[in-house]
């Protein structure tokens, strides 16, 4: 018999079949040396196996679906910050003021740090950074996983903390806001805190346009975690903030300061403030005070310098207020240019109340009674126009209500109604005392008789715009139109020019311009009560060239000493800032030489 | 079997394809995000540099220099205009304001060339 055919028949034959065996239809071998059992027992462990890593599949493709696909996210998913760049502030010619530069900030990761390192790395980062020693070994012993070491520090320190390699120890850019000008316009632009925020000035009234909006990135990063960006998801784009562009000239800003600051030293004044305006428009070409600060180094001057007093401080507008109480009566006809008027000599007993002139004068003209600045005459004027006119030309000035310049912290100052006015009032209100205003109120008041009677609300924005200079937002001028008549604001306008050319403003006096203006020098309140007899506000209003007034401008300086008459004191800021600025503005000074000359054409033109 | 061993290759070589397309696809991710970073690094370093112009330009500082120089400058105390007046040109270069002159081609009225205008001084 041969073999193949042996194995072949055997092979044929059926072997006896368990019935309830699941293997019962697979190939014995034949003549194995391995028990069946064996192979039944490694079968079973291999299904087993199998239905094992089944289980395990199930459980993590179903049942743990959404947990796993969370971490997944975590880890692949990116989401970036886009912070947007905060708007810049410019002057009226497009001179920036106001810009943000990216600057280093130090930060450090504690809970990675071993014991020693706390120390050498607190010890590094006190050199380096300036910062207190044992500080810093506190704040490293808190194992918190991230604390700020210090923010927006200089270019050289977050390069030297790069040097340490240090991986507990890191570097992120923020945006600083800087000012290359450095004290220039401080008290009007304000300045922003630590997290980029406006804190003061026109930062802080305009910071929903100048912050701009954050965007976000949705994209994925790799297992190094860097992004990888054509597998950006979504992206909502970062809004960069808006740009402001002011009214402000920078180089007149400049001569405002420079003068008020030369004069409040002279004077030895606690305090001073100046503006100037276009008279036609209300809008601010200057606004200065004194003392001012950097804000590009805030700790180093007191927080008593960061007001702005042009609109935060009010005084009792003393002699300049008498423009007031003359152009009212005249605007009613309860006096006319021709009327003559008793000045007692200087002296004149009203009641309780005895009235001075700072000189005795007999019979003033309503001319003279502003030239001479009498008190007597100007209380005069006031009763022939009476309580109720008199109050209502002081609010449809402007007095006794903010201006609504866009500018934080204006003060309303002091106007109480008729109602509340005592039996010697009327003998302090026509020449500006029991009244406060401050210095926006009283030059936005001038204005009205310089541009020939209308009333401009004051504004020192001109205009928002974008990154690609689209124009946001437009002032629109606020306007208060006929508060005289045009024939009247053109008579005081020539009162006032003899007020400088003869009277008591004769320091402001420019060489080739026709000069408008009023000195005023009033008592400071005692805080016991009473007026002072030693401290005076010293203060200068006007407007040049007389004919169409270009600029106008208000000087105050607050108790200067020795001398403290308006005249001496605030009337040399107003003739040197004027007479400069509308040189730059491109005045044509009266005697100015013209003539004519003959030159021949170029054979190339 | 040699149809099965292309169809094999093909389809293995689509499925590389595909992989070289997403690896150069990240690659390329890395590349742009790093040429971003150096736009960025430029535009700051532009910043900084419109800052130093401005702090450089500042009135207060120029004034500071000038002093420190002894530069003293002083406001004009007499100002002079002088109004410079154009010499009459010669008659043979004289041409009547608002006219052209007619080009090549006379004949063709459409053919004109352009001249400036000249106005008489």
């Amino acid at each position: 018999m041969e073999i193949g055919s042996i194995g072949l028949k055997r092979l044929k034959q059926k072997q006896p079949a368990v019935k309830s065996s699941p293997f019962r239809y697979l190939p014995r071998p034949v003549n194995s040396a391995v028990s069946p059992n064996r192979i039944r027992l490694l079968t079973y462990l291999i299904f087993g196996l199998f239905a094992l890593i089944a289980f395990q599949l199930v459980i993590l493709a179903w049942i743990r679906q959404d947990e796993l696909a969370g971490i997944a996210k975590r880890q692949h998913n990116l989401v970036i910050e886009i912070q947007p760049k905060r708007g810049l502030i410019y002057d009226s010619n497009l001179k920036e003021l106001a810009t943000s530069l990216r600057v280093p900030s130090i930060y450090a990761v504690p809970r990675l740090m071993g014991n020693k390192e706390r120390f050498i790395v607190a010890k590094q980062l006190s050199q380096i950074l300036g910062l207190n020693y044992s500080d810093l070994v506190k704040r490293f012993s808190k194992k918190k996983s991230f604390v700020w070491l210090k923010r927006r520090v200089k270019d050289e320190q977050g390069e030297a903390v790069k040097k340490l390699k240090n991986p507990n120890v890191g570097v992120v850019p923020e945006y600083k806001r800087f000012y290359p000008n450095t004290s220039l316009m401080a008290n009007l632009m304000g300045f922003c805190g630590i997290d980029n925020n406006g804190l003061e000035g026109l930062e802080l009234k305009f910071d929903s346009y100048l912050k701009g909006k954050t965007g976000y990135r949705y994209t994925k990063r790799d297992a190094m975690g860097r992004e990888i960006v054509a597998m950006e998801e979504k992206l909502i784009p970062a809004v960069n903030g808006y740009h402001l562009v002011l009214t402000i000239d920078q180089y007149i800003q400049y001569l405002t300061e420079k003068e008020l600051n030369a004069a409040c030293t002279q004077w030895n004044a606690k305090g001073g403030m100046a503006i100037v305006m276009n008279p036609n428009d209300g809008a601010i070409l200057s606004m200065a005070s004194w003392p001012t600060y950097d804000p590009n180094h805030l700790k180093d001057y007191p927080s008593a310098n960061r007001r702005n007093r042009a609109i935060t401080d009010f005084f009792e507008p003393g002699s300049i207020f008498k423009i007031v109480t003359v152009t009212g009566a005249l605007n009613e006809g309860a006096v006319h240019i021709e009327d003559k008027f008793d000045c007692m000599h200087g002296i004149w007993q009203i009641g309780r109340r005895t009235l001075h002139d700072v000189h005795p004068y007999g019979i003033l003209d309503l001319q003279e009674v502003l030239i001479k600045s009498s008190n007597i005459g100007t209380v005069k004027v006031a009763a022939r126009l009476g309580a109720q006119k008199l109050y209502y030309y002081i609010k449809q000035f402007g007095f006794g209500a903010i201006s609504g310049i866009e500018l934080p912290g204006e003060v309303v100052g002091i106007v109480r109604p008729p109602s509340q006015w005592s039996g010697t009032s009327m003998a302090s209100i026509p020449y500006g005392q029991e009244v406060a205003a401050t210095a926006i109120q009283c030059l936005s008041a001038l204005n009205v008789i310089a541009n020939g009677g209308t009333y401009y609300k004051p504004h020192i924005l001109n205009k928002i715009i974008d990154d690609k200079g689209i124009e946001i937002v437009t002032t629109k001028l606020g306007v208060k139109k006929n508060i005289v008549k045009p024939e009247v604001a053109a008579s005081m306008r020539r009162i006032l020019e003899r007020v400088v050319e003869e009277g008591t403003g004769k320091t402001s006096q420019i060489e080739g311009i026709p000069v408008a203006g009023k000195t005023g020098t009033a008592q400071k309140i005692l805080p016991t009560g009473g007026y002072s007899h030693s401290n005076f506000v010293a203060s200068f209003i006007g407007f040049a060239p007389v004919d169409k007034p270009l600029v106008s401008m208000i000087v105050v300086l607050d108790d200067p000493h020795p001398s403290y008459y308006g005249g001496t004191v605030a009337g040399p800021v107003f003739k040197k800032v004027i007479e400069q600025a509308l040189l730059y503005k491109g005045y044509r000074p009266q005697n100015t030489i013209q003539t004519k000359k003959t030159v021949q054409k170029s054979r190339h033109e | 079997m040699i149809r099965k061993f292309l169809l094999c290759l093909c389809i293995i070589s689509i499925f590389l394809g595909y992989v070289a397309q997403k690896v150069n696809l990240v690659r390329l991710s890395y590349e742009i995000d790093h040429k971003e970073k150096i736009y960025r690094e430029f535009l700051e370093e532009q910043k900084h540099l419109r800052f130093k112009v401005a702090y450089l330009k500042s009135p207060k500082r120029l004034d500071a220099m000038m002093e420190a120089a002894k530069i003293n400058f002083q406001l004009p105390r007499e100002i002079r205009i002088v109004k410079l007046m154009p010499q009459d040109i010669e008659p043979s270069q004289k041409l009547s304001s608002g006219t052209t002159e007619e080009g090549f081609g006379n004949w063709l009225n459409w053919i004109k060339e352009a001249q400036a205008k000249t106005t008489r001084s």
